[in-house]
């Protein structure tokens, strides 16, 4: 749970982040702080229609009344008939429009330049208003201006932020991608960081403005009305009420909108799984039972939200208790006063309208606190991926790009290597093992001994528990791990190939490959038959996940990508389980051909895919057990012989 | 119902799309009706507070002017004493202000309170209403074949859910509650102003004229940037999902950098589209107001000036009881307060329409999901297949997908209670074909037969209950090892589970995890080896326990001695079920009683592996060659 501390961190946090647009913020607040200006300027044309032509009771002008900048329209009125002054008024007002989007008497009729859209009760939908928002106190070409130039401001920020916690979550190690669920990332990534505008226009804007707002008033308030005293200290006092008041709701809010979120991630998750993998759910006859798990995903996740709701309906009411109880305290004095008419009755509505003004800004700071936890929620939520661990090898760090010169030229070593998974039991014990330029090395043993495990660490998707790993006898730096990953090409044992043309599929390898590379490769990898008689050959668009495509189809273009690519050490984890023998024979002998001036390290637990390798490694629950070429292994009559012999029978 | 193209839409397809959402509001109807109730109440008891308190503060306390017979009687006032004399005195005037206090304490605070429960409960009554829609949505994806699922993009499917669909809370609030709510404010004001001056009723009346110029000169614009829009976020959506999804390729393969582009970039495109389309709204928006705000001004100002000549109100005998017989400060601020409210709400109203554009094209993302037929659908005379009783008969099969034709003429039996290999080389057709057997596609022409009918007669549902697959692709979900197993019976015992994880040889590292069956397994399991996913995915075809059981490539990531275990223990445990067996291993397919070898669309061998391999020069002889061409290799070196 988010402490207070915590909050204050968070908030202090994304106003560090938003300096990265300070000049754009700072704008933005200028023109918000000045738009006030034009919203004090509307009681006072209130006041005129009152005084000037209802009432025409403009004997004699008390200055005291009336702001020095109004006076000269003030003069100029003196001068004119009631039908004159409606013209004039009428002139003013139609200008004030068109500048300002603002007009008439209490400050009640102006239009706010504001472009939400629709949402729905929950914070995905909720979240689009947010990333999106636009928003001015006034209208008019002013407002317009100050709008367009908040949802760039808004924009910016957003898009910064979301790019941020992609690359985070992109560069997080595989082992802690497994502990997270897609749909969590799609969650965060696109509906957890616009609580970043929520935060920053709270925080930068909102109180730049209503303090503006509230010292102006304050001030105009007491030199025209310096014997009421009670509106502006009950107008403040709305403030610290609020704030004191409303700490414990501020506390729910916070923890309940992080709840809310964990919920919707949860549901999103649940599609996202669902959809991903129509296949299985269709096949295994589980669909009622997957829609069943959504509907109570979903709905946990609506109930969430109402708990959100729930805690602002109470803050809302006690907001309203507070206000409401302010202004009839403020009128039991005011009404003195105005009995004893010692004000016109213009006045009134001037009173009223700095009141509502100071007591709107005082109440906003004081609920401000409240209002920024459903961004802070949000935000924990983006700061938490932000500081969590990377992997070692971070390729757009800038640091990691410069200052390496590694190349592999002879050979990588395994040395007395092992490895645990994170809060999991050791799975590589002891491992020694090389592999040298011109070799083809294969790994074979039961399933789960570990094999893929070892593999990973070649490219350093994981980095050992113990033990090194060796490039040309040299223990790389942690800078040099990005060129070492360069130096590798992985075809994985579940391969994965994107929405996209079999041409741009296979060009991932590298992408500048041409494509009689690309159709070379495919050659190789046995795939370029295949291709050919699609009606669009390598334009072939995959489907998702390649689903037009059969499972020993997408093998051979995951292996024609990692051929493609011409990397030094190339490794293939079980590369012929989907094939049939003719294509697995084919595609063996061309991997053979293929370890002159590289490194081949396959994994493999079918015979004819291992016996062409120049020395094998046999691995049984996690240690190395048995190596040597074919014939030195059959003659050891272990493990590997009783593969063998298995598999011949 | 025709399409939908956002240039091309009039006002009633608009109105069409609202409607078609009345079957995921009906089941809430009465509760839709109770908070309607609800905030009619908290509306009229706000405004007849609002109006009375107001007025009494105005004319009764800064002004001296009698009070109102309304007010008097509902604060037991004398009525001699205060509502027929001229003027009230100073004393009458400092009496009533603690009255109204008083009245303005009790009335605010009940109305908040209705107010925010009312909130709260409109809350609960739109989710139920979007979750309805959100239900239907789900489970037409389910409906829909694997043939729509290749092309449809997952980030798309998780927008639809989230965000299309929830514009169905719209509909009762924004196109039903609203607009009658604002019409009746509009209407409200120009019967409220027609009594101070039938000439002000005429000019807010008028009001709407340009608005509507105006709205039919945007909608379609305004139509085409909400959808765009809303297409460039569902694309961000499925961009951060495909790349997460293929993280280790990208990895190792160095493409970070350029994922992140293609993020960015999509993440532009999609604020560019949002950017463009809510500055359109906003030019609207903006342009409303003006052409509402000038009659306004005109009216203030028009008022003031009636006021200012203090000449008698049109109904003034009517407005008396109101202390309006003649234009006073009060009755101006009456007239305009009114006026002012009848047009800003006209002009909101349009506003309103500017937002249901974007609305409207958010649920036809919905609908034009549910309008896609289910390419299986049962035929009207379907029946449910009780008990399978026949072989199963593949006769003269014909698939293709649109992409390309798969299987031309597929004819064999796969007898009951035998295990039938199919073979064949990559793809030529062997997945595709069990898919058929699932009715997952639908194949056009020939057919599948069991009991001597076609599995089309039979309804799908429960053909497919008699069926299990076992994919080739190890696809698990982020649950524990036991919720796996037991995905497709969620009534399943730990027993049962545990058997099936014996008979599937999962139970020897399944209890060598940290938590043994609870172990969750991460995302898409894969805190699990290949090989071990494979045997969770065969135990949870096993516990599921049909008659018909698919393995597509059970064994292709097992070693040697594994897979002659597990085979082992499915032929016994399959002993009186029929089973599709599709591989290419040969050690696999000795536990076949029979093999059907599939190449170029036809059956080009059949039969069972003695008959096969006496079959000089057959298909299935040069396989089993192939296959065994090292192991010979290695016998002439050894
Ligand atoms: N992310 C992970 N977290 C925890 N344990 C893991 C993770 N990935 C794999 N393991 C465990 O590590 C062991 C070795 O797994 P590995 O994938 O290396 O086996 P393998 O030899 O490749 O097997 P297979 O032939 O089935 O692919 C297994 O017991 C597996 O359960
Ligand atoms: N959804 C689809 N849309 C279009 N074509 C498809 C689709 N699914 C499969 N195909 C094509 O149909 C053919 C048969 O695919 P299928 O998956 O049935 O092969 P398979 O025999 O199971 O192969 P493998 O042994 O590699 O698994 C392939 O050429 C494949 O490209
Ligand atoms: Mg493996
Ligand atoms: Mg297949």
């Amino acid at each position: 749970m988010i402490t207070g501390r915590v909050a204050i961190q968070t908030v202090g946090r994304a106003l560090k982040y938003s300096l990265r647009y300070d000049f754009e913020l700072a704008v933005k607040g200028m023109t918000q702080a000045t738009s006030i200006f034009w919203i004090l300027l509307l009681p006072l044309t209130g006041k005129a229609i009152v005084d000037f032509i209802v009432v025409r009771d403009i004997s004699p002008p008390s200055d005291a009344n009336v702001p020095f900048f109004f006076l000269p329209i003030i003069d100029y009125m003196l001068t004119l008939s009631v039908y004159e002054t409606a013209f004039f008024l009428g002139a003013l007002f139609i200008t004030m429009l068109v500048l300002v989007g603002a007009y008439g008497t209490d400050g009640a009729q102006r239009s706010s330049a504001v472009a939400w859209l629709s949402e729905g009760e929950d914070i995905a939908t909720r979240s689009e208003n947010a990333a999106n928002s636009m928003h001015s106190l006034v209208s008019g070409l002013y407002g317009l201006f100050e709008s367009l130039w908040h949802i760039r401001v808004a924009h910016r920020l957003n898009h910064t932020l979301r790019s941020d916690i992609f690359h985070r979550f992109k560069s997080h190690s595989i082992t802690e991608l497994s502990n997270r669920a897609n749909g969590d990332v799609v969650y965060r990534a696109m509906y957890d960081t616009p609580g970043v505008s929520n935060i920053i226009f709270n925080l930068w804007v909102g109180p730049i403005t209503s303090f503006v707002n509230l010292v102006t008033t304050i001030l105009v308030m007491f030199v025209i009305f310096r014997n009421e005293p009670v509106v502006v200290w009950g107008a403040i006092a709305v403030g610290p009420l609020n704030f004191f008041l409303m700490l414990y709701i501020a506390k729910l809010s916070r923890k309940y909108g992080t709840l809310a979120r964990e919920a919707g991630s949860k549901a999103t998750a649940v599609i996202e799984e669902g959809l991903a993998n129509m296949m299985a759910v269709q096949g295994i006859g589980s669909t009622d039972i997957y829609v069943e798990k959504f509907r109570k995903a979903s709905w946990f996740s609506f109930s969430r939200f109402r708990q959100v709701v729930l805690v602002g309906v109470s803050g809302n009411f006690i907001g309203f208790v507070i206000g409401a109880n302010m202004v009839y305290i403020v009128f039991y004095y005011l009404a003195v006063p105005f009995i004893n008419q010692e004000y016109s009755p213009g006045d009134w509505f001037v009173i009223w309208g700095y009141y509502g003004a100071i007591s709107a800004s005082a109440g906003w700071l004081g609920r401000l606190w409240l209002t920024l936890q459903e961004g802070i929620a949000g935000m924990h939520r983006v700061f938490m991926i932000l500081d969590s661990e990377l992997e070692n090898v971070d390729p757009i760090s800038e640091l990691q790009e410069s200052d390496s010169s590694l190349t592999l030229t002879e050979s990588i070593q395994l040395e007395n290597v092992s490895y645990s998974y994170p809060g999991g039991r050791e799975v590589l014990r002891e491992i020694n093992l090389s592999a040298n330029i011109g070799e083809m090395v294969a790994i074979s043993g039961p399933t789960g001994a570990g094999k893929t495990t070892l593999a990973y660490l070649i490219p350093a998707l994981i980095s050992p528990t113990r033990g090194r790993l060796l490039v040309d006898g040299v223990e790389p730096s942690q800078y040099d791990l990005v060129r070492l990953r360069e130096q590798v090409s992985f075809v994985f044992q579940e391969t994965s190939v994107f929405n996209d043309t079999i041409a741009n599929n296979v060009r991932m390898g590298r992408r500048d490959a041409s494509i009689d590379d690309v159709q070379e490769a495919a050659r190789v990898a046995g795939a370029h038959e295949f291709i050919e008689d699609l009606p669009e050959g390598y334009e072939t668009n995959l489907g998702k996940a390649g689903a037009k495509l059969s499972v020993g189809q997408k093998q051979r273009i995951a292996i024609a990508r990692a051929l493609v690519s011409n990397k030094p050490v190339l490794i293939l984890d079980e590369p012929t389980a989907a094939l049939d023998p003719r294509t697995e024979n084919e595609l063996v002998r061309n991997l053979r051909m293929a370890r002159e001036g590289r490194i081949v390290i396959v994994i493999a637990h079918r015979l004819s895919t291992i016996r062409a390798a120049d020395r094998i490694y046999v691995m049984d629950d996690g240690a190395i057990v048995e190596w040597g070429d074919h014939e030195s292994l059959m003659r050891q009559d272990g493990i590997y012989a009783r593969f063998v012999s298995l598999q011949t029978a | 119902m025709r399409r939908i193209e956002p240039d091309k839409v009039h006002f009633a397809d608009i109105v069409g799309i609202f409607l078609r959402g009345w079957p995921y509001i009906r089941p809430m109807a009465w509760h839709v009706l109770g908070f309607i109730g609800i905030s009619v109440i908290a509306t009229a008891w706000g405004t007849f507070w609002g109006i009375t308190i107001l007025t009494m503060i105005y004319q009764n306390v800064i002004l001296d002017q009698p009070v109102a017979v309304v007010s008097a009687s509902i604060l037991f006032l004398d009525h001699d004493l205060l509502v027929h004399v001229e003027a009230l005195t100073v004393d009458q005037r400092f009496q009533l202000v603690p009255l109204i206090v008083m009245l303005a304490v009790i009335s605010g605070t009940l109305g908040a309170m209705i107010d925010n429960g009312g909130d709260y409960y409109r809350v609960w009554v739109m989710q139920n209403i979007n979750q309805n829609l959100r239900m239907h949505l789900m489970s037409q994806l389910h409906h829909l074949s694997l043939k729509f699922h290749a092309d449809s993009k997952t980030g798309d499917g998780i927008y639809r859910l989230f965000q299309d669909s929830a514009m169905v809370t719209q509909i009762i609030q924004s196109l039903v509650i609203d607009p009658f709510l604002m019409s009746v404010r509009f209407f409200i004001g120009i019967f409220v102003v027609m009594f101070f001056s039938p000439l002000l009723a005429v000019a807010i009346l008028v009001t709407w004229v340009p608005l509507v110029v105006l709205a039919n000169f945007m909608s379609a614009k305004l139509r085409h940037l909400f959808l765009e829009a809303r297409v460039r976020n569902s694309t961000l959506t499925s961009t951060i999902q495909e790349s997460i999804e293929g993280i280790r390729t990208i990895k190792v393969n160095g493409l970070e950098r350029e994922r992140q582009l293609i993020f960015e970039n999509a993440s532009v495109d999609a604020f560019v589209a949002s950017h463009n389309a809510r500055v359109r709204l906003l030019l609207y928006g903006f342009l409303a107001f003006m052409l509402a705000a000038l009659p306004l001004t005109f009216i203030e100002l028009y008022a003031a000036v009636l006021a200012f000549e203090q000449v008698p109100t049109f109904a003034s005998d009517l407005l008396v009881l109101f202390g309006f017989a003649v234009w006073s400060l009060g009755a101006q601020d009456a007239a305009r307060s009114r006026a002012r409210e009848g047009v800003s709400n006209i002009q909101l109203l349009f506003l309103l329409w500017g937002r249901a554009q974007d609305m409207a094209m958010g649920l036809n993302r919905v609908y034009q999901i549910l309008d896609l037929a289910p390419e299986i659908q049962n035929r009207v005379d379907a029946v449910p297949l009780k008990v399978i009783e026949s072989d199963i008969r593949f006769v003269d099969l014909q698939f293709a997908y649109p992409e390309r034709r798969v299987l031309e003429n597929i004819t064999f039996d796969a007898k009951l209670g035998e295990v039938t290999a199919i073979m064949g080389p990559t793809g030529s057709g062997k997945s595709t074909l069990m898919l058929l057997l699932l009715r997952l596609f639908e194949y056009q022409g020939g057919a599948i037969q069991i009991n001597d009918q076609d599995i089309r007669e039979f309804t799908f549902e429960s053909v497919r209950e008699k069926i299990t697959l076992a994919t080739q692709e190890n696809i698990l979900f982020s649950l524990s090892v036991r919720e796996n197993i037991a995905y497709a019976r969620q009534d399943a015992t730990l027993d049962e589970i545990k058997e099936a994880a014996r008979i599937a040889c999962a139970d020897e590292f399944i209890e060598q995890l940290p938590d043994g069956y609870e172990t969750f397994l991460g995302e898409r399991a894969s805190k699990l080896s290949t090989g071990q996913r494979q045997r969770l995915v065969i135990a949870r075809a096993i516990l599921k326990d049909t008659p018909i059981l698919i393995l597509d490539e059970p064994t292709a990531s097992l070693d040697a001695e594994t897979e002659r275990r597990i085979m082992a223990n499915l032929k016994e445990w399959a002993a009186a079920r029929t089973v599709f067996l599709v591989t290419h291993r040969l050690s696999t397919i000795r536990q076949a009683d029979r093999i059907a070898f599939i190449r170029d669309g036809t059956i080009a061998d059949y039969g069972t592996h003695n008959d096969l391999i006496a079959k000089p020069d057959g298909e299935y002889q040069r396989f089993v060659e192939a296959e065994l061409a090292t192991a010979q290799q290695l016998d002439e070196t050894a």
